[in-house]
């Protein structure tokens, strides 16, 4: 009998998704142009855009402007939408096109490079000894999330490249499978696994960062170095 | 084996990597505090609180919207 390393992880909570007949019942009456389908379009992917926005812009301002052009664009253009039954993962393409074009106009300009593994991952040291890894996964994350430690959680993420970032966000905040985040951007499967992938160690390197110097920190990196 | 974390971690990998990742994260402190705190990261990031949009800000949402589609919607 083998001992787990980590279970599997729970799926995202922050996920409310409608079933998705609704959101084919919802993109065929706003296909038709009916107007009175806005309102509850509106109320549907109103707060997802706005969270995804603010997300990838950083600043509640630019998040409502990515959340009005998103879905006046999204709603005037739905005509071209194929599949009715891919309506969410539309709104997300429209969405991440208004976040991709408002960083092109000069703001929030991101730090443009890629991410190795090997910076990512602690490397033994010079005498072949294995790297000292802090346990602080013990540590009352969904306290310390009430308090400064989402701040620099949300920074962390801002700091992401770009690519990186959209798709942490759409597949860890906004709950998109893999294939759903791969056709939002028109990319691989693949690439989205390896950019996710990466873009999760960059985060735990900066948690790492954060939460080692906490009382207990460094006595559990000893202990995990042992 | 770092490349196969999240795979791991998302239930995507087929069983005799998964088994080989656990028998050695319970034999390796160090990977298993890696692991650990890998999977901590991505629930925190999880966890995140989201801003909600009441029903009052979607309604002048919708106004707004309207004006500035100059008729369209």
């Amino acid at each position: 009998m083998h001992r787990r390393a980590s279970g599997d992880l729970p799926p995202v909570a922050a996920g409310t998704r409608p079933p998705a007949d609704d959101d084919r019942r919802l993109a065929l009456a706003l296909r038709d142009g009916r107007p009175e389908a806005f309102e509850p379009f509106a109320e549907r992917f109103g707060p997802l855009i706005l969270n995804f926005g603010r997300r990838m812009c950083g600043h509640r301002d630019d998040a409502e402007e990515v959340m009005q052009e998103t879905l006046l664009k999204a709603f005037l253009s739905l005509k071209d939408l194929r599949d009715p039954s891919a309506l969410r993962a539309w709104v997300y393409r429209v969405a991440a096109n208004a976040c991709m074009k408002m960083r092109r106009r000069g703001r929030h300009q991101p730090m443009e490079r890629p991410l190795s593994l090997d910076e990512l991952v602690p490397q033994p040291s010079g005498d072949g000894a294995p790297p000292q890894i802090a346990d602080w996964s013990n540590l009352p994350l969904d306290r310390l999330l009430r308090g400064e430690l989402s701040a620099a959680l949300e920074q962390a993420i801002l700091a992401l490249p770009k690519e990186f970032r959209v798709i942490l966000v759409l597949r860890d905040q906004e709950g998109l499978s893999t294939r759903e985040a791969a056709d939002v951007l028109g990319i691989s499967a693949t690439l989205v696994k390896v950019r996710l992938h990466r873009a999760r160690l960059a985060l735990r390197r900066s948690l790492d960062a954060y939460l080692a110097g906490r009382p207990g920190g460094a006595a559990r990196r000893r202990r995990a170095g042992r | 084996m770092v490349e196969y974390l999240s795979d791991y971690l998302d239930g995507d990998l087929d069983a005799a990597l998964r088994r080989t990742i656990d028998e050695h994260g319970g034999q390796c402190p160090p990977c298993r505090a890696f692991i650990r705190t890998l999977r901590a990261t991505v629930e925190a990031v999880r966890s995140l609180p989201r801003r909600r949009l009441g029903r009052g800000a979607v309604r002048s949402l919708v106004v707004a919207l309207r004006k500035a589609s100059g008729g369209r919607l």
